[in-house]
């Protein structure tokens, strides 16, 4: 099964499913569900994702690995089948994380919304959030090849 | 701040050491400003493309904003500063050598009251057999950003 299909399987408001087939969305974590407005990927905490002990305050660069990897499959699901041969992942060209709160000790959520996808460059922008959806605590802008 | 003292800080770093990430060396130049670089070496948890083996961007990032941060925090006055990201962008150059370790550089490129600029760059070591696309001049991937001074460590 290719993360396209697999991905596509997954039932809307269905159960999340852990992204094991990535190794390093295993290394943090990651699940994936499928809602009605697209995919909400979920960072499961634990104490390894720490970056400053004192007081406990989740690694920028956990939330940036977690909202890169929400936005690059939010790219595979809408650009659907790539021809035979092609790579099943669109190419990173670059990504700016805005951190709007400090990053506590609980499962992190996000969802990335795709401003446009054209023949060779998909324009995403994608929000993270903690226990309250309308308190963002990291938001990105990502810009990845497709064609 | 000793050289021991921030090796100690970076590798207690829970997710950089979870990332096999570690302390390389650091320095001031004339008028304050820092630089650190990190190394992550090579591993297979770190596999974002399990076609080619390709190590996750968020991997390289994460190491990135790491150096980044312990460059503002120790280009003050004081020994250590606390600081957070404001924000960090990364261009993915080119694609890392699987089995090959990233070196992550960054240096505060300028450091006002309250804001730390920031600038790096992650490359692979040129390898003894000779390697015309390693080394500095060849980044992996190049970062930009601002970090928030906190003041001293209490």
């Amino acid at each position: 099964m290719t993360l396209l299909t697999t991905l596509e399987a997954l039932a809307i408001d269905g159960a999340e499913m852990p992204l094991d087939a990535l190794p390093y969305a295993r290394h943090l974590q990651l699940h994936v569900r499928r809602t009605t407005a697209g995919l909400v990927l979920r960072m499961a905490y634990h104490a390894a994702l720490i970056g400053s002990p004192i007081p406990p305050r989740l690694h920028g660069g956990t939330l940036g690995g977690l909202l890169e990897i929400t936005s690059t499959l939010a790219v595979v699901l809408a650009r659907g089948p790539v021809p035979e041969g092609a790579s099943a992942f669109p190419k990173p060209v670059n990504i700016t994380i805005d951190y709007l709160r400090a990053g506590g000790v609980h499962d992190v959520l996000a969802k990335a919304d795709i401003l446009r996808i054209g023949r060779s460059i998909a324009n995403v922008r994608a929000v993270a959030w903690q226990e309250d959806e309308s308190r963002v605590i990291a938001s990105a802008h990502m810009n990845l090849l497709v064609g | 701040m000793t050289e021991i003292t921030l090796q100690l800080a970076i590798n207690h770093t829970p997710q950089l050491a979870a990332l096999g990430g570690h302390y390389v060396n650091h320095g001031h130049f004339e008028d304050g400003r820092a630089w650190v670089e990190l190394a992550l070496p090579y591993g297979a948890h770190l596999i974002g493309y399990p076609d080619t083996g390709v190590i996750a961007g968020g991997a390289i990032y994460t190491v990135m904003d790491n150096a980044c941060g312990m460059s503002v925090a120790i280009s003050g006055a004081a020994a250590f500063e606390i600081n957070g990201t404001i924000d960090l962008r990364i261009d993915y150059i080119k694609p890392a050598t699987p089995h090959r370790t990233v070196m992550a550089y960054a240096e505060c490129i300028k450091l006002t009251r309250r804001i730390g600029f920031v600038r790096g760059f992650a490359y692979h070591l040129p390898s003894d057999d000779g390697d015309g696309h390693a080394g500095r001049d060849h980044p992996i991937a190049v970062v930009n950003g601002t970090f928030m001074r906190q003041g001293p460590r209490p």
